[in-house]
């Protein structure tokens, strides 16, 4: 059956009635829904916990602003399977340690997140950003 | 319990003999333990672990090919078409870590491995941790009946022309059951799948056909490439349900249909 991956079959098929359906590279969900993936923003805090379950791990990082106001911000990533396989682990993130993380803020007002962001670790290692 | 006395085994070993040969006969030659169908050339080997090979892009599609990742020209009937506009993203399984079904537990950039045993396949997912059983026809295994309805169906299969053929009922409905992706398509009790799998050279094919006559005019065809690998599944970490639902906080309500207003 050396017939998939190929064009040729969609039309094919298509023309025999049926729909041919492909569907894009997914996971738990996706992006669009809720990060607003025109806008980029960038925050510096402290790590005050790192979940690393599924679906998706979070990241829980307290900013302090200029007035000392302390806000969490919620970080997610991209599933837990393609971060292992990237190396990433439950102690891959430290709490207490500082990070800058650049990335998608939440569609929504009045919310603090971030889809899975580049993030500078404090001795200037980076984080790529991982798609979902 | 009583144990047996060894010193008591050499006086029935022809006995025993007699009895252990019998029972070998009788189980190459009950029905239950018989091969489903005769010429194991026709069994492919599909026994690995495999990795989805990429989709093609957007610009690779066909302008003209009808259905062909475009999830807003499926041919949804009326039911269909309000059923997709009445299911928000809110309501998607997912959020509740309900694990995702047939088609999409294929499409998804996970790894699974095909266990071929003489009366079953199993299949299982490193996606949401599925463990899926698919029950050889001609070894004596029961009907699917109205008790089996749930997440998964029941399978059954065959091999078909060098084809790994799988039949799926029962399946419970799903919101995201036809498409799992915004705007998602929920599939009826009444969807049936039938998967193909077959070698592809040293990759596996498979090919996977959607009914649902009460959402849909007419059949989905989903098709996907593998190839395999010698990485092990990667166990799934529990999946928290608070954790799963937090993304939805960010999407703002002016976005929502009127579904779950």
């Amino acid at each position: 059956m050396k017939r998939l991956f190929s064009i040729l079959p969609a039309v094919i098929v298509a023309a025999a009635g049926l729909q041919f359906l492909t569907v894009p590279a997914g996971a738990h969900h996706s992006a669009a829904p809720f990060y607003d993936q025109t806008r980029m923003v960038e925050i510096r805090g402290v790590v005050t916990r790192w979940t690393f379950v599924n679906p998706h791990p979070f990241l829980y990082v307290d900013v302090t602003d200029e007035q000392g106001q302390t806000q969490e911000w919620i970080i997610e990533f991209a599933g837990p399977v393609r971060l292992q396989r990237m190396g990433w682990t439950a102690e891959f993130f430290t709490p207490g340690e500082t990070i800058v993380a650049t990335g998608h803020p939440p569609k929504a007002e009045g919310v603090y997140g971030m889809f899975s962001p580049e993030i500078v670790r404090e001795d200037g290692t980076v984080i790529p950003a991982s798609r979902f | 319990m009583k144990f047996m006395d060894k010193r008591a085994i050499p006086g029935r070993v022809a006995g025993i003999n007699a009895v252990v040969s019998l029972a070998l006969v009788l189980t190459v030659c009950l029905p239950g333990e018989l091969p489903a169908q005769e010429g194991a050339a026709e069994i492919p080997d599909l026994a690995a672990i495999w990795q989805r090979i990429r989709l093609p892009r957007p610009d690779e599609i066909p302008p003209d090919a009808r259905g062909f990742g475009r999830t807003g020209s499926l041919a949804l009937n009326a039911r269909g078409i309000g059923m997709r506009d009445a299911f928000d993203e809110s309501l998607h399984p997912m959020y509740d870590c309900v694990p995702a079904t047939i088609p999409q537990l294929l499409g998804d950039p996970y790894n699974f491995s095909i266990d071929q045993r003489t009366d079953r396949v199993i299949i299982r997912f490193e996606k949401d941790d599925v463990t899926r059983t698919i029950w050889l026809e001609g070894h004596g295994h029961r009907e699917a009946t109205a008790n089996d309805y749930s997440i998964q169906g029941y399978s059954t299969g065959r091999y078909e022309n060098g084809e790994l053929v799988v039949e799926t009922t029962k399946y419970a409905f799903n919101p995201s059951g036809l498409v799992e992706r915004s705007p998602m398509v929920p599939s009826s009790t009444s969807k049936r799948t039938v998967e193909r799998y077959s070698r592809d050279g040293d990759g596996l094919a498979v090919e996977v056909l959607v009914e649902d006559p009460l959402m849909l005019t007419e059949p989905i065809l989903f098709s996907y490439v593998y190839e395999s690998t010698d990485v092990a599944l990667i166990d799934w970490l529990p999946c928290d349900p608070a954790q799963a639902r937090a993304p939805l906080r960010y999407m703002p309500e002016d976005e929502l249909k009127y579904g779950i207003r």
